[in-house]
């Protein structure tokens, strides 16, 4: 018995569009230069060096207070980790998760770096005395190290990534940005001597609620074809 | 006796209908031809052009259910490709890349129509009311067409995209920006219309 499928039928008959559509794309196109773009693995590579430069300079003021393996470790970690998960966000590949992984991977990257953040404080002083005149600044100044060090480190990965990624670029754009966040929390991490849970947790960490956020809107601008 | 047509019975998703684009061993692969075309050869563009544009097409032209925009959007697709050329990362699938640069394209153009409602044709002429699908046409496949036309956008894409332009559900969740749980949910919701549409031209034919 044959079955038929008229779905098959259906593609079969698409045709191809009229001929001037070709030569009105023949006229526009002028140049046919070579015009390769580096491959998926340099990408890969280039972002991983570039997040790791980031995090060196982003932990330069604790080279003098930290002992030198633990700024190494820590690093070649982030850097793994972060490498780890652009390859499995970024297209080109048939191993890309999918959007609702990436989706959950937002909600789990933001939550798992709060949980340790909170985990790793010794207190959790009442707000008022955290943030008065002298926390606030002390605060404004661990904020604005992780954020310079994540927006350094997101503006690297959509430039290499620039155009190319036509299907979800957004959350795409927004995981960019909260692994460039983990590395900024990391990097002040490192310099700041406070083991004060809000301040981790306001300071170190909401860096990566605000570089998820303004990545998924750059994302949407930088990483479309 | 003849067999039943296959609409009735739900496919199974995972594998798509229409095989890979490549029919014979000896043709280069449409990845193979992307890299030749970035690398500057123009004739593996028109190769390329002549194998994914009759998908791309199709798929604009139930997406804008006219023709001459679907035309228009072919061009400006491509001509987006040709930009883009240098960004696309050699190896990974052409066809869903293609459809995805389309269907944005699709939607920066109803964008702009909306802000200028009134499109006149190549004539001059305002444009001809759209055709209504009402009653099933006498072929099957011309209903199914009818049939696939009056489902609602989502429904209709996502089989568009796995059940006649062949990608795989996560190659059609990319293109849609959107999970493959919800990709197969629109088939199946689409079938479920579908069914009913077809079995009540099964009822006319006989």
């Amino acid at each position: 018995m044959t079955t038929r499928d008229p779905f098959q039928a259906l593609a079969r008959a698409e045709e191809p569009p009229p001929l001037r559509v070709l030569e009105a794309l023949r006229a526009d196109m002028r140049s046919t230069r070579p015009a390769p773009g580096p491959s998926r693995n340099r990408r890969l590579g280039a972002s991983a060096l570039w997040l790791f430069a980031c995090l060196l300079l982003g932990s330069f003021s604790a080279f003098s207070s930290q002992a030198l393996w633990l700024i190494g470790g820590g690093s070649a970690f982030a850097l793994v980790f972060g490498a780890a998960l652009l390859a499995g966000v970024v297209p080109g590949s048939k191993r890309r998760v999918g959007l609702g992984l990436r989706r959950g991977l937002l909600g789990a990257l933001a939550l798992g770096l709060f949980g340790l953040l909170a985990l790793s404080a010794s207190e959790f002083a009442p707000w008022a005395t955290v943030f008065d005149a002298a926390g606030c600044r002390q605060a404004l100044g661990c904020g604005m190290h992780a954020l310079l060090t994540g927006v350094l480190g997101v503006a690297g990965l959509l430039w290499i990534w620039r155009g190319t990624d036509p299907f979800t670029p957004g959350a795409t754009g927004a995981v960019f940005g909260s692994i460039a966040g983990l590395l900024g929390a990391f990097s002040v991490g490192l310099s700041c001597s406070s083991h004060e849970g809000w301040h981790l947790v306001v300071a170190h960490g909401s860096s990566v609620v605000w570089l998820g956020a303004a990545c998924g809107w750059a994302g949407l601008k930088w990483l479309r074809p | 006796m003849a067999a039943p047509p296959a609409i009735l019975v739900e496919p199974r998703l995972e594998r798509p209908a229409v095989g890979p684009l490549t029919t014979d061993a000896s043709e280069p692969s449409t990845e193979e031809l992307m890299e030749h075309y970035v690398a500057g050869h123009l004739e593996a563009f028109e190769t390329l052009y002549r194998r994914l544009s009759p998908k791309l097409f199709g798929y604009l032209l139930r997406l804008t259910r006219r023709r001459d925009r679907a035309e228009d959007l072919v061009q400006i697709t491509f001509a987006k490709v040709h930009r883009a050329r240098a960004s696309y990362l050699l190896g990974s699938p052409v066809l869903p890349w293609l459809l995805a640069i389309g269907r944005r394209s699709f939607f920066d153009e109803h964008r702009r129509a909306k802000v200028r409602p009134e499109d006149l044709s190549y004539d001059g002429s305002l444009p001809e009311p759209h055709e209504e699908s009402g009653g099933l046409g006498t072929d099957v496949i011309e209903a199914l067409e009818r049939a696939l036309s009056s489902l609602p956008e989502p429904y209709a894409e996502a089989i568009q995209l796995t059940k006649v332009t062949g990608l795989s559900v996560s190659e059609a969740a990319d293109v849609l920006g959107t999970t493959k749980a919800a990709v197969k949910l629109r088939v199946h919701r689409g079938y479920l219309l579908l069914r009913v549409q077809l079995e009540a031209f099964k009822r006319d034919e006989t």
